[in-house]
């Protein structure tokens, strides 16, 4: 059977998480928020970001997009993760800026295609943080469930293993995981993510800042206006 | 299902064809294009898009364009579904009425202009038009007091051919309720596969003639059984009267024919003589998919892609198919890491009328999953 379809691209914002979680977590944050603006799609993990954005300026409707918001993991070091997806973009000819939450377009086209590269975890006050997407999530988590996270913490004290902090939070998130969801210990994080589930607040503070630069995006890569 | 273009008796291909492939076409106020330029063409072109947005008019720009005759016209009406005979009431309406098609919007006073270039720079231009002059005359039939278009003689419209600078004209004659065509013996070497086209019967002689006759049959048989396992041997036989394209077929005593085994096969086989039949030429392929079992299509594509390399075929072909460009994306990445002879292009209908552009990096947005067609 042949794997199913990424849809054709069908508004003028498109916001690519780097895999199915970070998607599904942006795509209920809007839904949350009401902003309807955005196409949410993943690329389908790290390894095939480049494909993903190499192939996606031969899709229909492509001339019709305006901005892409691409959003990925920083891991143990935001400058190789934002390095390398830099790389990517010049692979893939599509403007390539030089920092996160920065509007690049081609120079001969300045109102054409913006594109704007959002690392997560981010915050206002700390900047880029190492990381991932399983870092943001946890601290809502870990704060609604104190005693779960303090056996965890143990446990992981207990475990005594070499790791770097994208790797202990990975850890963590997925332990707090099995503990609070016996159904499904092992479940995926875009079904952690459900509202149904009742496992991540998705309207803790922590999200706040995303929330903010999302609501603000269409603004943000607006063009300048034009020279009389 | 294949229809090739036919000259006269004397058929004559353009001198020796190595190496040559067509690299760009023009068109000029021709069915749904207004003005199109494609660049860049390669020895595989796979064109997808939406129903409507001119896929298969682009082929039959490159057929009517290889043709030596403005007859092939009307093959082409026939199969995109007018009748196979063509009355006509005398007038100009009515011998108009036959060619009203050709032209974007219908916009005859502007002509249709068609031009190729290959890739040794030579050129092969058709322009259609109705003469400028405008003769009138007194109704010319009885009882027509119209004296409207139809109180103009009837002009005949003229294809006139540019080979290399060499000029072939042609026009289409109105003589006692008929038409009568004339053409010249330059053809190009294309072939024209579709759903629509059902004239198997010129198949037979040219598996006879230009494969198994000068003992060249094995190749062809090797690639069938890659596929159809069951099938031992292809051979020319006459039945009823008729030379038909037969198989051994493993556990059945007697020969069957072809047709009776399967679509996919059938086609297949057809797809696979006539890229041998046809050195140096362009397979004009519509709706390449139609007939193939999605488990053998990845094996057929590269069966029938090498087959086009071993005999210097070009293929420009038109698909619906998302799993007919799965199954394409192997020989996309083998192309692209070797000899990049595969490009995507995409049909679309705009306001101006269809475009047809090559679409770029066709491999990494398949292996994405994009909806591309």
């Amino acid at each position: 059977m042949a794997p199913a379809q990424i849809p054709p691209l069908e508004k003028d914002y498109l916001i690519v998480g780097e895999g199915a979680g970070d998607a599904q977590f942006l795509k209920y944050l809007c839904d949350l928020h009401d902003l309807q603006d955005f196409q949410i799609e993943d690329a389908g993990g790290s390894s095939k970001f480049l494909s993903y954005l190499k192939g996606l300026s031969i899709r229909p409707n492509f001339e019709r997009l305006k901005a892409v918001l691409i959003v990925r993991d920083n891991d143990d070091s935001w400058e190789d993760s934002f390095g390398e997806l830099r790389k990517y973009l010049k692979k893939a000819n599509l403007p390539e800026p030089t920092q996160p939450r920065q509007v690049k377009r081609f120079d001969h086209t300045p109102d054409g295609l913006a594109v704007v590269v959002l690392m997560i975890p981010f915050t206002v006050a700390g900047g880029e943080t190492r990381g991932s997407l399983d870092t943001l999530l946890l601290r809502p988590i870990e704060e609604n469930n104190a005693e779960v996270a303090a056996c965890v913490g143990t446990f992981l004290g207990c475990v005594n293993r070499p790791r770097t902090k994208n790797q202990v939070d990975k850890f963590r998130l997925r332990c707090s995981v099995a503990a609070l969801y016996p159904q499904d210990p092992n479940c995926a994080i875009q079904y952690v993510l459900s509202p149904d589930k009742n496992l991540v607040p998705l309207t803790h503070d922590c999200f706040e800042e995303i929330v903010a630069f999302l609501r603000g995006f269409i603004v943000f890569c607006a063009p300048p206006p034009r020279r009389r | 299902m294949l229809v090739r273009l036919r000259g006269t008796e004397n058929c004559v291909y353009d001198d020796a064809r190595i190496h040559l492939m067509i690299t760009s076409l023009e068109v000029e106020n021709f069915r749904c294009f207004r003005h199109l330029v494609v660049d860049g063409l390669k020895r595989f072109n796979i064109v997808v898009g939406d129903s409507g947005s001119g896929k298969t008019a682009f082929l039959e720009a490159f057929f009517v364009l290889g043709g030596a005759n403005p007859e092939i016209w009307t093959r082409m009406r026939q199969w995109r579904g007018a009748g196979s005979s063509i009355r006509l009431s005398g007038t100009r309406a009515s011998y108009e009425s036959v060619f009203r098609d050709i032209f974007s919007d219908h916009r005859k006073d502007r002509g249709a202009h068609f031009k190729l270039t290959e890739s040794s720079g030579r050129t092969r231009s058709l322009d259609i038009r109705y003469p400028n002059q405008d003769k009138y005359s007194m109704p010319v039939k009885d009882g027509d007091e119209s004296r409207g278009e139809n109180a103009f003689v009837v002009q005949p419209i003229a294809f006139n051919w540019k080979i290399n600078n060499r000029e072939y004209r042609s026009k289409v004659e109105y003589k006692e309720g008929k038409l009568n065509f004339s053409g010249f013996d330059v053809v190009y070497p294309a072939w024209f596969s579709s759903p629509l086209i059902n004239d198997a019967s010129l198949i037979g002689p040219y598996f006879s003639e230009q494969l198994s006759i000068k003992n060249k049959t094995e190749p062809l048989i090797s690639a069938v059984r890659e596929i159809f396992p069951y099938i031992h041997n292809l051979s020319l036989e006459s039945i009823a009267g008729e030379a038909v394209l037969c198989v051994s077929v493993e556990g059945i005593r007697e020969k069957l024919p072809l047709g009776n085994i399967s679509s996919g096969l059938n086609k297949y086989v057809m797809l696979l003589i006539s890229i041998a039949a046809n050195p140096g030429g362009v397979m004009l392929i519509d709706e390449f998919e139609t007939g193939f079992y999605y488990k053998n299509v990845s094996t057929i594509l590269t069966s029938i892609f090498d087959f086009c390399k071993r005999h210097n075929v070009q293929i420009i072909a038109t698909t619906h198919s998302y799993e007919f460009l799965q199954a394409l994306l192997p020989i996309m990445k083998r192309e692209e890491e070797s000899e990049h002879e595969l490009v995507l292009l995409r049909s679309e209908r705009t306001r101006s009328g269809c475009t047809v552009k090559i679409l770029g990096e066709p491999a990494a947005a398949i292996e994405s999953n994009f909806e591309v067609r």
